[in-house]
């Protein structure tokens, strides 16, 4: 390799860093604004604006509504308990009449169906990009995303073996240096003050797909007994279907008992947050009662009580082993759905240092190649469009997102496409347009795109108000602090972009003219006299 | 040291720490959880704890694969050390 380690680290870090940083990048910002996923929900299906739920919720009265839905019987039914942060009651039900999944949701007071707008939002297209970019074509996504993942580990551990200073880059930021050196100082800063938690990241977030990533060991470990070695570590006992028709009992009584059972083994992880019935109608129906995101801790809970559908009874009720314990706490961290205000807006943060790091990093890459000569190649022309379009310009795509959600009719339909998929369209076409812009603008592409989020996110407040009235005192008067906190963030990345681009403007400017000056003189007018 | 053969050891070092990374991975999990399980943990907690270190492992294979030793040797030993972790196992069972 190099003559040193530390050189060689530097070759793998760079090239790493090229392969993986735009991939990179997109995976970190949807991470980044997941964090809020459920906020983001609120604000784009206004429907689902209620004041927070009563603490004792009954799934008894809407069972039957939600099998009515799915057309007099169903296979599946999914209930999420609403929370402070998800105000209405989820559910979801096997369709007998579409043979689909369909999701119905409810107001949890009144009991009554909500006609919500028809948008995929934070949990639906935004959280899953982030972890599988939407390309489900033989998990190709997934299988990106964790080469992503991987990349990132590598990249943390070949760039701390660069360092000459390191405690020291904790500390050095000159913004009055030039621009490659203020790069480089950002791009050690983002990185090292957040060190554990991108690291944590990369890591829990593999860990989750765990058995995507490692299939050839865990299938060899598994043998041809799959199906009992998941049962081993979930614990879920599904009954075998018998065949024969049973009625469902209530499900309210099991979820006393699975609270009853999980108070009585010790540590009580609080009322549970979703109920799962399978094989329903079935005499041998299942029933699966889960707390998976306890408030108070950071672990995820593998604790689920299975009863029998038609009689009641718990089948098993499955305490999670030490192992398991520590499994779930790496997973807890990664998914943050427990109740620490402070702790989610600083994964946020930290989410955003871990975007600048990336992006830092691949400018710095061009500016370092600008440097040393080469100007005008196609190699750096690429490489500098496919940063701006891979960071800026998704998030200009996300802010048409917001926009396209304000402004299609709720009962939008083009060529076949509904309304939640003319909003993914939205996003896509958006964000080729952004590596087109970028491709033919050049350098300044970064001034336009930054002016661009700023108009996007001010823009989406406006329509937020336009379209449902709810402005910011009349939210913050409400209490409605989800769709506050989204329109003030928006107005924060307005503030930025506008700031990014007037910096953009004059770094801009002076780089021009020192390409200028770098440029071969045989590249000067014909009328020039011929070069000494 | 011309530049192609600069390119085929950089080609092979990235086939070792890509293919030869996700076979020894790979392996750890096959090899590492029947060891851990004649120490009488239990099979679920044994896969457990090899899924958990796993990506570690890798993350390490990649770093070996592009550091300054020989890069023929370092390459070919992964490979092989990953064929041996995921074959081991699989002429047991």
């Amino acid at each position: 390799m190099r003559e040193t380690f530390r050189a060689s680290m530097g070759f793998l870090h760079t090239w790493s860093g090229i392969l993986a940083s735009a991939l990179l990048f997109a995976i970190f910002w949807m991470g980044t604004l997941s964090v809020f996923d459920k906020e983001i929900d609120q604000w784009m299906i206004p429907e689902t604006r209620l004041p927070a739920p009563p603490q004792n919720i009954s799934y008894d009265q809407f069972v039957p509504k939600v099998v009515d839905l799915a057309g007099g019987s169903t296979t599946y039914l999914y209930f999420r308990r609403p929370d402070a942060r998800n105000p209405s009651l989820k559910s979801y039900y096997f369709d007998t009449k579409t043979e689909e999944y369909e999701r119905a949701t409810f107001n949890p007071v009144t009991g009554e169906q909500i006609e919500t707008t028809d948008s995929l939002a934070g949990t639906g297209f935004i959280f899953p990009f982030h972890f599988s970019l939407h390309l489900r074509w033989n998990n190709v996504g997934y299988w990106l995303v964790g080469f992503a993942g991987m990349s990132m580990l590598v990249l943390i551990v070949s760039g701390i073996f660069i360092h000459r200073k390191i405690v020291q880059d904790f500390f050095t930021f000159r913004s009055t240096k030039k621009a490659r050196r203020l790069t480089l100082d950002l791009h050690n800063m983002t990185s090292l003050t957040a060190l554990p938690f991108h690291f944590l990241f990369a890591l829990t977030g593999l860990l989750i797909f765990a058995s995507i990533y490692l299939p050839l060991g865990v299938k060899s470990v598994a043998g041809d007994d799959e199906q009992g070695l998941y049962q081993e570590i979930y614990g879920s006992k599904q009954l075998t279907p018998a065949n024969e028709p049973g009625e469902l009992v209530s499900l309210d009584a099991m979820v006393a008992e699975a609270t009853r059972l999980w108070t009585e083994n010790g540590g009580y992880v609080g009322p549970p947050d979703n109920v799962r019935v399978s094989n329903v109608g079935d005499k041998n129906a299942t029933v699966f009662v889960r707390n998976s995101f306890p408030s108070g801790r950071v672990a995820m809970n593998q604790n689920v009580t299975s009863f029998n559908g038609s009689t009641g009874e718990v089948i098993h009720n499955h305490v999670p082993s030490g192992t398991m314990a520590t499994f779930s706490w790496l997973e807890g961290f990664h998914f943050v759905q427990f109740g620490h205000w402070p702790l989610r807006w600083l994964y946020f943060v930290a989410g955003l240092a871990g975007c600048a790091m990336m992006s830092t990093g691949l400018i710095f890459w061009v500016q370092a190649r600008i440097k040393k000569g080469a100007v005008d190649p196609l190699k750096v022309r690429s490489i500098r469009a496919l940063t701006i379009g891979s960071t800026t310009g998704i998030i200009i795509a996300t802010g048409a997102f917001f926009i396209a959600n304000r402004v299609l009719p709720f009962e939008a339909e083009v060529a076949g496409f509904d309304r939640a998929q003319l909003e993914m369209w939205a996003f896509f076409v958006v964000w080729v347009g952004t590596f087109v812009h970028a491709s033919l603008r050049g350098a300044v592409a970064w001034m336009d795109q930054s002016f661009a989020i700023a108009g996007a996110s001010i823009a989406s407040v406006l329509l937020n108000w336009a379209t449902t009235g709810d402005h910011l005192v009349a939210t913050a008067v409400a209490g409605q602090w989800a769709v506050f906190g989204m329109d003030m963030t928006l107005l924060a990345a307005a503030a930025i972009g506008v700031v990014s681009g007037v910096k953009a403007r004059s770094v801009t400017a002076a780089k021009t003219l020192s390409e200028k000056s770098l440029k071969p003189k045989a590249a000067q007018p014909t009328g020039a006299l011929p070069a000494e | 040291d011309t530049i192609g053969s600069r390119r085929g050891e950089v080609a092979v070092r990235t086939v070792a720490a890509v293919i030869g990374g996700f076979a020894v991975s790979n392996g750890f999990v096959a090899s590492g959880t029947p060891l851990l399980m004649t120490l009488g943990v239990s099979r679920g907690d044994s896969l457990l704890v090899t899924l958990m270190l796993a990506f570690l492992v890798f993350t390490g294979v990649v770093i070996l694969a592009f550091s300054a030793l020989r890069w023929g040797r370092v390459s070919s030993s992964i490979l092989v050390a990953g064929a041996a972790l995921l074959g081991i196992p699989y002429l047991f069972s």
